[in-house]
């Protein structure tokens, strides 16, 4: 009886007083609203690189802006320009083989993105609100998230829910097609401080997408015909993500491991498993490497190629339905001087190949890929 | 640069202080200790009870009116103090300040009773009506001190500062209230010597901390003995006297704040004390009337 006594004593004392002491300002810790002196800009380079068919060159740019004590905005812009040949199709060779048939001509495409993040802070959370609109020769989009995060539990927990609205204009060169795509997507977060030294993450969203939601340039071969792309005009998905991070003080490091599960109505089931390491090494010289493992099941309607119709008329041949696996390594090696400046470069191979899916069939995935993309950044704060 | 040691002294709130932050480059550490610095003269400026312009003077000056309204960090810090008296049954009470007017402790007298008494009259968080973010002190003469307060938070404020600024290893010490901001660059604890309070030039003892806060409370900062029996500034509330039992107590918590206040309520309850810093859940240190020395580590602090 004692021991109860004594421990909900303990619980009162200091949970009454932490409560207290976190409302000071010199105290409170967490994400808060950027200085008004800071203007934090981030500049980063990416090249990207799939086995020599396909190449993008990116640029973003990150700034902040402070606007008030309890306002900022986080603006977010990239131009991404793309050149190179995709498979469009595939075909059964003489020996029973998939053949790829890749289209002759080089595409080239652009891409203009802009994110405007409005935060605004209170007592114990943020409300965000981000429109943002991206353009491609044959594509156009425009969407708005707004997210509440809030903490409890003396900043122990912190709660999030989110909701996304996209809208999408699909054509595509060379062809007279404009069609519409809608998305609306849901989704809600909690993350706990396990003890000192780690914390706990779970997420689950949920997403809604219908109108065109076939790929334009992927055609597929049904018996001797070549016929477009044709996929449902409704999908509906649901992740899951846990994350456990993990604090070594003794080392300067820390682990994070995360599981994802993704399934949707095309009959879609995919698990991702991802391991990072952070070391921090001496001189303000910080390296990260990290293995990512992936593997999904086919979508109900895709084959290589078909020889026999389908009643419903679905058809898709597009590789990234297929049924495969695909694994991921990086490195990322990153300097800091003084508070307000950063270089760090990121590089990452990527391998996918049908016989990386460790369970189930794969025997319908025709694409061996390989890419690498090397990232450059430099962030610094005015 | 190698990550060195740079200390930094400064005197503010009326105590000699120190900054000591490892960093790989001289001028950026100093940069960083004079914002610190300038944060701490920024807190003297607000809650100092000797410049008449501070938010203290202000709220004291109102005593007998009808009360002043307060900014948010000044009401974060009422808020606490009467966090402090509700859990303390009323010991600790940031009110009781005006005891000094009796209480001369370089006079080697003892005040008399009936002095006590008047002055007793102007002491009480429950006499003063706290309506966020009004204050009003209703009788005139009553005042506020938030001394075991403003200095603890500081040394809070001062860490997460540094540490915001990228110092990850460091640590703040507010004449005696101490923050550590992360071990040294090898990992090990910081070392901080605690005093005897019979013979303030030995150490009694050291603690060891690789974060957080350290405050201590004790009856011999300022104190008179009178036939044998020290009076120190540790004075009851309730009775306007100085309590009896403990000589020093030292308290480890997340925040130097809640160590400070923890260790003053632990000295205000006497021998009684020792038990309940147990039931605190916090890691401790206490000497006794009889010299006797005793510690514990709580399982929540490493």
């Amino acid at each position: 009886m004692l021991l109860v006594g004594a421990v909900a004593a303990t619980e009162k004392y200091l949970k009454s007083l932490m409560t207290a002491a976190l409302a000071l300002p010199g105290i409170a810790l967490g994400a808060s609203v950027l200085d008004a002196d800071d203007i934090p800009l981030v500049y980063k380079h990416l090249t990207y690189e799939e086995d020599n068919l396909m190449q993008v060159d990116a640029d973003y740019i990150n700034l902040g802006i402070p606007i008030n004590a309890t306002n900022d905005l986080l603006v977010a812009l990239e131009y991404e320009t793309m050149s190179g040949a995709s498979p469009i199709f595939f075909a059964p060779g003489p020996g029973g083989e998939i053949i790829e048939v890749t289209s002759g001509a080089s595409i080239t495409d652009e891409r203009t993105a802009a994110s405007f993040n409005f935060r605004h802070f209170t007592d114990n959370g943020m409300l965000s609100v981000t429109p943002a609109g991206s353009d491609e020769n044959d594509y156009e989009s425009v969407s708005v998230t707004t997210e509440y995060q809030w903490d409890s539990n003396n900043k122990n927990t912190t709660y999030s829910l989110g909701v996304g609205y996209a809208d999408e204009t699909v054509s595509a060169t060379g062809q007279d097609l404009n069609e519409d795509k809608e998305g609306k997507s849901l989704f809600a977060g909690v993350t706990q401080v396990l003890d000192a030294h780690s914390l706990l993450q779970l997420n689950l969203s949920l997403a809604e997408e219908s109108g065109y939601l076939s790929d334009p340039y992927k055609l597929t071969l049904v018996d001797t015909a070549i016929l477009s792309d044709n996929r449902p005009r409704e999908r509906k998905q649901t992740a899951f993500l846990v994350r456990y991070i993990m604090y070594m003080e003794e080392d300067d490091a820390s682990l994070h491991l995360a599981y994802r599960y993704f399934d949707d109505d095309w009959g879609i089931k995919a698990h991702t498993l991802e391991t990072t390491w952070n070391q921090e090494l001496s001189n303000n010289w910080l390296l990260s490497s990290s293995l990512r493992y992936y593997m999904q099941d086919k979508a109900d309607f895709y084959a290589p190629f078909f020889s026999t119709p389908r009643a419903d008329g679905i058809y898709s041949s597009d590789f990234r339905l297929a049924s495969y696996g695909s694994v991921l390594v990086g490195f990322k090696l990153e300097k800091t001087f003084g508070s307000n400046t950063s270089i760090n470069l990121n590089i990452e191979y990527y391998t996918r190949r049908g016989d990386l899916k460790i369970s189930g069939d794969h025997s319908t995935d025709p694409e061996h890929l390989t890419s690498s993309m090397v990232t450059f950044g430099i962030s610094h704060t005015f | 640069m190698a990550t060195q040691l740079h200390r930094f002294s400064f005197k503010a709130m009326a105590c000699q202080n120190e900054l000591s932050l490892y960093y790989n480059n001289k001028k950026a550490a100093r940069e960083i200790a004079d914002q610190a610095i300038a944060m701490v003269n920024a807190l003297e400026q607000r809650y100092s009870r000797y410049l008449p312009d501070s938010i203290l003077s202000k709220i004291n000056a109102s005593a007998g009116q009808s009360g002043i309204s307060v900014d948010p960090e000044t009401t974060a810090l009422l808020d606490y103090a009467q966090t402090c008296y509700q859990q303390s049954n009323g010991l600790f009470d940031v009110t009781s300040g005006v005891l000094r007017n009796v209480w001369d402790f370089k006079s080697n007298n003892l005040p008399k009773q009936q002095d006590v008494e008047a002055v007793q009259q102007l002491v009480g968080w429950d006499k003063l009506n706290w309506t966020p973010p009004r204050i009003t002190l209703p009788e005139s003469g009553m005042e506020l001190d938030f001394g075991g307060i403003v200095k603890e938070y500081a040394a809070d404020g001062c860490a997460n500062l540094c540490r915001s600024l990228g110092i990850k290893s460091g640590m703040v010490n507010m004449g005696g209230d101490i923050h550590v901001i992360g071990p040294h660059p090898d990992g090990n604890s910081w070392i901080i010597g605690i005093q005897d309070p019979r013979n303030p030039d030995n150490v009694i003892t050291s603690i060891e901390l690789k974060q957080g806060g350290l405050a201590s409370s004790g009856d011999y900062q300022r104190s008179m003995v009178i036939d044998d029996k020290r009076y120190s500034h540790i004075l009851n509330p309730k009775t306007g006297w100085p309590v009896q039992g403990l000589r020093a107590v030292s308290v480890i918590a997340p925040h130097c704040l809640i160590a400070g206040s923890t260790s003053t309520i632990a000295m205000l309850k006497g021998e009684e004390g020792k038990q309940w810093l147990d039931t605190t859940g916090l890691s401790y240190l206490w000497i006794d009337g009889q010299g006797k020395c005793f510690g514990h580590q709580s399982g929540a602090s490493k």
